[in-house]
């Protein structure tokens, strides 16, 4: 675990200095400062909607860190042929496995918690309210959101390039966040074969809807009770050990070419 | 003397269309501790698939490989090697000195002993004064000496260098084989894979000439070389032999 | 992995195929380029997006109602309980909550009248800025200058206001805009004519203009035949001269009528204002 420890740290070490992060965090402050300074037909005092866009940024920005960040670490490891240095070592794939997903992990919650405190201080200059604990498990259901994308760009990543890994997770992460959510509503006309598709895309695919706490942050719904928080992170967790496992069996036997190499 | 590596009955075949290519064909050898042996041959003979079955990267198809009489296949076997890879290349976004730090760390060391282990090491490697640089600043020789730095973070007990001065120009080779020459006297196990001839001859004790998959010769250099001939007449000489046997 | 690729390669180049196709035929027909065609498309769609934001925050967050399957999956348990679906409405102060996002359509698209017509409602009603909702629908009229929507409303704004000669000119441009780009067999083009020609009649007959007046009320009746309170009305002004009831509290009346059901950020299907609750 120690080992997955530290190369957590080379992702952290990598992600800070290569300042894609900034960029990310640049943008989102740029975009919410011009809301605030918006002309609201001349009225003052409203602040739900830079809530609700900035949490929106929010899991937008999170989103393309955590399949860039998690879907670039290994490929690059083999394409800059690091790789065979790195497994040189004392070091099992599963410690590397396990380590490239907590740096990937923990970098993005990172950077998802700077989201989250610059659209409450921005919402706080506009003297407006935020419940605290409803944003706390928003912002912590997030996080598992973003375990499980994590761990599916290192699933995808084990065995493609970057572009290609990068590509394919957006789409299954894109279809799980957007398109998943009305599934309910599509399949209300359909029968036999379709239907049958349907359900197991619904009961497939990870459901990011249901750890996704904007409504009730942004419109005072105030926090949901304890079970239910409980059973949403260990829905995450479980999904995130799946992908992990599935990500392990596909790398424990990758051969590497030594064209690799050159 | 104890056997550091051990290869017995070694074959690795990768699928191919229509079936599959055997890179190696039953290899037998052993590399004693103390030894620097040179692993030569020509491309493709097979060179690299075998140190990749040592290091773990490749599993074999038959037989079985040991280091130190640990199965390559576990990760303890891996606890006392350096290795040096072939075109080197390291997270460049460190500095010379995390990067070591951080293989260190990878190898369970903390606090004072990684500390003076680092410090040695760029010592010995004459990259103290550019050791808080980015790796990204460095020419390649430097690159080159901060890779074989990681690789001998550990004080390894059995060093695999892949080709250390390919790509490297004279100077960047003079310092590689100084390094390797230190490491000869420090009585470490070497095992390199060269095409540079004269370079293993100034070296090496001991000699094992692979082709086309299957070992043609092992031994010690002093008894397989005859006087008055030299490795590279010698080497040239015994893939010719072996081409014709093919 | 190939296949993949090469099946969503396809699947990308085909499409822009169709659009660069039918771009091309609507270049030729409105002789607009094809980056401007896609721009105006996205500012189309932006702006609805964003009104329609306005209409979820009017109803909490909670959006529009479907049939839905997979109820019993514990998905949709979850998705219930993250998500909730109580059909409730902002009220009072928190009104203002929804003005971002009309404002934003409005800036998405300059002609999406509807949106510039529910701000200066909102602004008028629970906002109490009469002053802000003129200069809503002023921005509203530069940019859309021969809709005949929002000199209705402005009209409205200004009955409320007592400015009569000014209300008296808003009706005018109003009918003489009417239909406009509109279907003028629709029902809701004709109620808007319809009130336009009664706030008119009503002007009319305050200023004691009664066969005018008359003649306005008629016109109505051309719309809407069956409207007895109108029938009696001429009825009453052709043998008294004046009606029982004053033209100034009809108009009292009228407005407040116009305002109860004129919460037009309330449009969902099969909306019951009794089976929610109207929250804050």
């Amino acid at each position: 675990m120690t080992k997955g420890l530290i190369i957590a740290v080379t992702v952290w070490l990598k992600v800070i200095r290569k300042k894609d992060v900034y960029v990310l965090l640049i943008l989102l402050s740029a975009l919410l400062s011009w809301l605030t300074t918006m002309n609201i037909f001349g009225l003052g005092g409203t602040t739900r909607y830079v809530s609700d866009t900035g949490l929106l940024l929010a899991w937008f920005l999170a989103w393309i860190l955590a399949v860039n960040v998690s879907a670039r670490e290994l490929p690059e490891e083999e394409n800059r042929g690091t790789i065979f240095s790195l497994l040189a070592k004392p070091i099992t794939r599963a410690e590397l496995i396990i380590g490239k997903w907590l740096g990937a992990w923990t970098v993005v919650c990172t950077a998802n918690a700077v989201f989250y405190l610059a659209i409450w201080a921005i919402v706080a200059v506009k003297s407006g309210y935020i419940d605290p604990s409803a944003m706390i498990q928003g912002f912590v259901l997030h996080c598992f959101a973003l375990a499980i994308i994590t761990a599916i760009g290192i699933a995808f990543s084990t065995r493609m390039n970057f572009d290609a890994a990068a590509t394919i997770s957006f789409v299954f992460t894109g279809a799980s966040l957007l398109l998943l959510p009305r599934i309910p509503e599509f399949a209300v006309k359909e029968k036999g074969l379709r239907a049958v598709v349907m359900s197991l895309i619904y009961h497939g695919l990870p459901h990011f809807d249901i750890l996704d706490m904007r409504q009730r942050i942004v419109h005072d719904y105030g926090p949901v009770d304890v079970s239910t928080m409980a059973a949403l992170v260990i829905y995450a967790m479980l999904l995130t050990v799946f992908f992990l496992v599935i990500a392990w069996l596909a790398y424990r036997k990758k051969l590497f070419s030594r064209s690799e190499l050159m | 003397m104890n056997k550091a590596i051990e290869i017995v009955d070694l074959s690795v075949k990768f699928p191919s269309r229509g079936g599959f290519v055997e890179a190696l064909s039953h290899i037998n050898f052993s590399v004693e501790t103390g030894q620097v042996c040179a692993f030569l041959g020509p491309n493709g003979a097979g060179k690299t698939t075998t140190i990749h079955v040592l290091l773990g990267f490749l599993a074999a198809t038959e037989g079985m490989a040991k280091i130190f009489g640990e199965d390559v296949r576990k990760s303890i076997a891996r606890q006392r090697i350096g290795y040096l890879a072939e075109h080197p290349d390291t997270y460049r976004f460190l500095t010379g000195r995390e990067a070591l730090s951080i293989t260190g760390r990878l190898f369970g060391m903390t606090g004072r002993t990684l500390q003076s282990n680092v410090n040695a090491i760029l010592a010995m490697l004459d990259m103290t004064s550019a050791a808080n640089r980015k790796i990204s600043t460095y020419s390649r020789g430097m690159m080159q000496r901060i890779c074989l730095g990681q690789s001998l973070i550990n004080n390894p007990d059995l060093i695999i260098l892949d080709e250390p001065t390919g790509g490297l120009d004279p100077i960047g080779r003079m310092n590689i084989r100084k390094i390797i020459g230190r490491l000869r006297d420090e009585g470490k196990t070497i095992f390199f894979s060269s095409h540079e001839l004269s370079e293993a001859e100034t070296v090496c004790d001991h000699l094992v000439i692979i082709s086309s998959g299957n070992i043609v010769v092992s031994g010690a250099i002093n008894k397989l070389i005859k006087p008055g001939e030299n490795l590279e007449k010698y080497f040239m000489k015994t893939i010719q032999t072996a081409a014709i046997h093919d | 992995m190939a296949g993949i690729i090469a099946v969503l390669w396809i699947c990308v180049f085909t499409l822009s195929c169709v659009i660069y196709t039918n771009s091309l035929a609507e270049q030729s027909r409105t002789g607009r380029s094809l980056s401007k065609e896609l721009l105006y498309a996205g500012k189309i769609a932006l702006s609805a997006h964003f009104y329609d934001k306005a209409d979820t925050y009017f109803h909490k967050g909670v959006e529009h109602i479907k049939k839905r399957t997979f109820e019993n999956s514990i998905f949709s348990s979850f998705h219930d309980i993250i998500h909730p679906q109580k059909h409730r409405h902002l009220e009072g102060k928190s009104i203002d909550e929804i003005m971002p996002w009309l404002r934003m359509a409005t800036q998405a698209d300059s002609h999406h009248v509807e949106a510039y017509l529910v701000a200066a409602f909102w602004l008028a009603s629970e906002g109490n800025r009469i002053d802000l909702a003129h200069t809503v629908l002023t921005e509203a009229r530069i940019n859309n200058p021969n809709n005949y929507e929002i000199r209705l409303a402005q009209a409205r704004l200004y009955l409320r206001q007592g400015l009569e000669s000014e209300a008296m000119r808003e009706t005018e441009a109003g009918l003489r805009l009417w239909p406009g780009y509109n279907d003028p067999n629709s029902r809701d083009i004709k109620l808007d004519k319809a009130s336009l020609l009664f706030y008119q009649a009503l002007l009319l007959e305050k200023r004691g203009h009664i066969p005018e007046a008359i003649l306005a009320f008629r016109q109505i009746l051309d719309i809407f035949p069956e409207r007895t309170h109108i029938k009696n009305r001429i009825r009453e002004l052709e043998e008294y001269g004046q009606a029982s009831l004053l033209p100034s509290n009809l108009l009292d009346v009228s407005l407040s009528n116009d305002m109860a059901h004129g919460k037009k950020s309330c449009r969902r299907d099969g909306h019951n204002h009794h089976d929610h609750d109207h929250a804050e």
